[in-house]
Formats: structure tokens, sequence, C-alpha cells
């Protein structure tokens, strides 16, 4: 019998728990496709319903009954990558891809983790897998786009964003992505409307807003992107990050002042700041 | 990463940074490992054994149902009340999410209703649902060719989904139509720059809302007023499926007194406006007048004439688009 769920002292600690708690037992063997269909369709309400100790309960006894069920499969991968559960969500993954080695949304999650994880090379490889069998996969579209960026080729990740945005047109995590790649290539104005476009339907994304403050602070407004860098981080942070940004623009006075506003502003010794001081300072020496 | 030093200056260092910054808002990661988080939940669960007044329902339904029933009844903000306190206690509901962005939707709050779209995107990539949602959101913002865009992809994961199929092919008319009428100024020169009239999309209804505006008490006259066969029924059996109860019993099928009816019309009866606009609701059909008269059987409220303006050429773009 095949698992997809943990490994097995866990999966009995879970089901032991589980039948603890809540009196549910497992299915025995030879129940109907019915009752698979049933517990499936379950386990996805309770899901949609973010009722995940409900959900939890369905799939083990999913498990008992039918533990090599395709879609209880991705149930369970959806289930743990809710939970945060990465390591069981790549077992899960893993069994899916031994029953279809070309299922997209398997490939697209182990794509994704080892995007997460900084695995580049790896992680291009799935996903490129997922874009070339399903070219709709806007994840993949997107994890895509960011290891181009993170590759140096804004050309071909501002293709991959914008091919994104035309599966899904307004995802404000493309846009922004497509936006922050206009700022690494230096397409400032047209990178402001873009995260800003991000912020109108997602403006709680932290990185976004950052991101932003960097491309105003990039523009040379150096007072608006301080506010807004000081309402996510804090004054001396977003004198240091503006400093930063002036000294990308060359403008080597403006960044010493701000560095050493943000020195002066934090009780503690700011590291940061100081050695971007510093490195100021040396290529001045250097310069003369 | 909150903050850029000179050492990480160089381009790809940076873009390392910041773009797995941005990647990893992509997925719901909640701090909590499953092991303790099992834990957390005996723990409510003894609770509730003990005393069920102190702890929070462990049923989404009931509030979800008050939810849907508030919405139903275009109590919008009685309805966000319940899906906001749904939420706060089961913050991954993609349920609530998405009710929460049709709720909005009906305030023409786009914005707002995207935010939620999207985040309940983020838990389940692969709902059809929540596409449908969106491509619904688009449609009433008049941004067609998204939602063609977004309908087709709720369709890819749902082929069976039968609002995005509606909904796209309302939006891949309305792009038609749209493009007619440009083409159209092109080749005329005309001298107004004035765009082509927006078309008056059917006001469909999202996921949340299931199927039924439609009273239980309808009653209705399906009139045939342009001659095509088959074609009151047809409507009478899209009304069972969008949720009427005993369409034989609510829907009676006349022929019209002729088959040149050009204009198609729905009569209500004075004091059911209310009940013709819920059904215009579901209809998927555009351009359909209200007229009150109280000169309707005693039978019925409502009369939907079905002219020769809409319905057939609505069915006739329908296929051409699909071939």
């Amino acid at each position: 019998m095949k698992r997809y769920f943990l490994p097995a002292l866990r999966i009995n600690s879970f089901i032991l728990l589980v039948l603890l708690v809540t009196g549910c037992a497992a299915i025995p063997a030879g129940s109907s496709q019915s009752e698979t269909d049933s517990l499936l369709a379950q386990t996805e309400l309770a899901l949609n319903a973010g009722d995940l100790a409900t959900a939890l309960v369905k799939l083990r006894a999913l498990q008992g009954i039918d533990p090599a069920n395709p879609d209880g499969l991705r149930l369970s991968a959806r289930f743990y990558a809710q939970i945060g559960d990465t390591e069981a969500q790549q077992l899960v993954t893993a069994q899916i891809l031994e029953q279809n080695p070309h299922d997209v949304q398997a490939l697209a999650w182990l794509g994704l983790s080892a995007l997460r994880s900084g695995q580049l090379t790896v992680a291009a490889a799935y996903l490129q897998q997922v874009a070339a069998i399903d070219p709709f996969q806007w994840q993949a579209l997107n994890g895509l786009g960011v290891i181009a960026d993170a590759e140096g080729r804004s050309a071909d990740a501002q293709f991959y964003f914008r091919q994104g945005l035309a599966v899904i047109p307004g995802h404000p995590k493309l846009t922004a992505n497509l936006g922050w790649s206009k700022v690494l290539s230096g397409e400032l104005q047209e990178a402001e409307v873009l995260l800003q476009d991000a912020l109108k339907t997602a403006p709680d994304v932290l990185a976004t807003r950052s991101n932003l403050a960097f491309c105003i602070a990039l523009q040379g407004r150096y007072d608006q992107a301080r506010q807004m860098y000081t309402t996510l981080y804090g004054e001396a942070t977003a004198l240091n990050n503006v400093g930063y940004a002036a000294l990308l623009r060359g403008e080597r006075e403006v960044a010493e002042t701000y560095l050493q506003q943000a020195i002066s502003s934090r009780p503690s010794f700011y590291a940061k700041a100081a050695e971007n001081l510093a490195l100021i300072e040396s290529s001045s020496l250097q310069g003369n | 990463m909150a903050e850029y030093q000179i050492r990480a200056c160089t381009r790809g260092g940076i873009l390392v940074v910041a773009a797995l910054s941005l990647s990893a808002c992509s997925v719901n990661i909640p701090a909590a490992f499953s092991a303790a988080w099992v834990a957390a939940y005996a723990s409510i669960s003894q609770d509730q054994q003990e005393s069920q007044t102190t702890v929070p329902s462990a049923d989404y339904r009931p509030r979800l149902e008050m939810a849907r029933a508030a919405f139903n009844s275009a109590q919008y903000g009685i309805s966000i009340d319940h899906l906001n306190a749904e939420l706060a206690q089961r913050p991954t509901s993609v349920a609530a999410l998405n009710g929460l962005g049709a709720s909005y939707d009906q305030l023409r709050r786009y914005d707002v209703a995207r935010n939620y779209y999207f985040k309940a995107l983020e838990l389940a990539p692969a709902s059809s649902t929540t596409l449908a949602n969106i491509g619904y959101s688009y449609l009433l913002q008049e941004r067609h060719e998204d939602a063609a865009a977004v309908l087709q992809l709720a369709l890819q994961y749902d082929a069976d989904n039968e609002t995005a199929a509606t909904n796209l092919l309302i939006a891949q008319h309305s792009i038609l139509t749209i493009n007619t009428a440009a083409l159209t100024l092109q080749s005329t020169v005309a001298a107004s720059a004035t765009a082509p009239a927006p078309i008056a999309l059917p006001d469909r209804i999202p996921e949340i809302q299931e199927q039924a505006r439609l009273s239980a008490s309808l009653r209705l006259e399906v009139s045939n007023g342009n001659g095509i066969t088959g074609m009151a029924g047809r409507l009478r059996n899209y009304l069972h499926e969008k949720g009427l109860q005993n369409p034989q019993r609510a829907v009676r099928l006349t022929n019209a007194d002729n088959f040149a009816h050009t204009q198609s019309l729905l009569y209500f009866r004075t004091g059911h406006r209310q009940a013709a606009e819920n059904l215009l609701a579901v209809l998927p059909l555009q351009n359909i007048a209200l007229q009150e008269t109280d000169q309707l059987l005693d039978s019925i409220d409502l009369r939907l004439l079905i002219g020769r303006d809409f319905l057939a050429d609505y069915l006739d773009v329908a296929e051409d688009l699909n071939s």
C-alpha cells in the first residue's frame, strides 16, 4: 500500500490523535466509490471553507479506503501547503508524479518550492516543463519570470510576466513582478505605474509597497520615498534605503546625508548604513 | 528584505533577494507546523466538549449560509459582516474570500473585490469558482477581454463550470459587438468620436450566490414572439437549471399574437418590479426592456415576450464562436 501523507509513525500518531479527538474512525477497506467521492467532496468543501480540522479528518478517512486516489493526493498537497508542512507536501507531490510524471500542478509545486528555497536551476527545470505542457499555467510563468530576473535577463522576465498577465489579466503579483522587473531594467516610470496598479488590487503586500518606495526614490523623489519607507520600516531604515537609492543615482552628497541621518536616528549602531557610508567614502577616495 | 545595502549592489544579488521576496508572497504558508496545529485542534475540540458557549462554532456552514442569504437579499453590508467574522475565524476560507469579493462587486467596489478574489486564488490557484468570479467582476467593469481570458482559464480547470461558460459567451459577444461597431465606424469615417455604446450586461450571478434569486412563487409566461421553434421551452429549461423550482408549473409557454415581434420585453404586474429585475439578473440575454402592465392574465405576474432582437442573435453568435 502506498503512503501519501507522512512517514508511518507520523501517520499512526495522526490517526490516533484524530480518533481520540473526534471519534471518527477510518472507513474500512472495500468501501464504495461513492464513499470515496463523498469524502473527496467533503474534503474540498472543508478546505474551501478554511476548516482545516475537518479537512484533516476527511483526508485521514480517505486514506483508509483509497490511499492512492489522485484527487485525494492533490487535496492532501493543498492541505499541507495551507499548513506550511513542505516536507509532507513534497512526499505527496512525489506520489502524484509517480502516477503521472506530467502532472502540471505537482510539477509546478516542486518548481515553486525549489524557487522559494533559492534553487534556481532546479526550479527552472520544473517550471519549464510545466510551461511546455500547459502554457496557461500562470504560476509557472511567474516563477520563470522571477528566475529570469534573478539571472539578469530582464527581457525574458518581462516576457514571462506578460505571458502570465495574458492568461490572468490584473493579477497583482504578476503585475508587481513586472513592475519590479522594470525597476531593475531602469524603466522607472512604467515600473511605478505597474506597482501602483498592483497595489490597487493588493494594497497590503509589503514587498510591493517597499518596491514602489524604492522605485520612487530611484526617480529622485526622496521625500516621498522616505515617507513611504517610514510607514513600512521606521525612520532609520527609510533614511538608509533612500540614501542607497541616491547613491545608485550617483548623488553621493545626498546619499551621504541620508546615510548619516540613518546612523544618527538609530540608538544602536546601524551597521548596514555605516557600511554603505564607508563604501561611499572609499569610492570617493578612489575617485580622487 | 527590508533594507538595501551597497554590498548587495551587484545586479544579480539584488535581483535574487527581491525576486525571492516577491515570490515568497505567492503561497500562503502559515507559520504553524502541522503537529502544533493538530495539537491546537485537539485543544479546541476538548474545549468544545466542555463548553459550547465559550468556543466559537466549529461549523462554518451557518455563518456562510447567513452570508449567502443576506447576499441573495441584496443586503451586502450584512453579508460582508458575516463573511468578515467567518474569515476572522478561518483565515484560509476560500468561500468567505469569494463571498467578500462578490459582495464588494455588488457594491461596485471592484478594487476591494479583486483583493479578496486574488487572495482566494492564492489559497486555491486551480479554483474555477474563484476564476469565474474574477471574470464576472471584469464583466461588470466592462473589461470584456480580460473577462474572457480569465473565464477561459476557469473553464480549463473545470469544463463543467456553467457560470463561467455562460459569462464567457457574454464576454465574447461583447468583444465581437464592440469590435464590429468599431470597424463600422472606421469604414464609414464617422464624424463622431463617440465610442460604441457599451452593452448592458445581464447581472450574472456569481458563484457565492449559487443559483437562486428566482422566487419559488414565480409565475411567468414565456411567449414566443419570433417564431423560432422550441425557444420558449429552452428558456424554461434554462431557468430550471438556474434554480427555478417546478418549472412546468411556474412557467407557462405560449405563442405571441404574431411571430414578428422585433423587440423583446419583460412585462410585469404592478408591484412585481423586483421579481422582474431578479429574473433579468439570471437571464442569459441582453437589452430586455421592462414594462409595467396590468393587462396580464390573472395566473401570471411576469410575461417575457421573446422577440427577434436578441435570443436568436445571441445563440447564433455563440455557435459562431464555438465553431
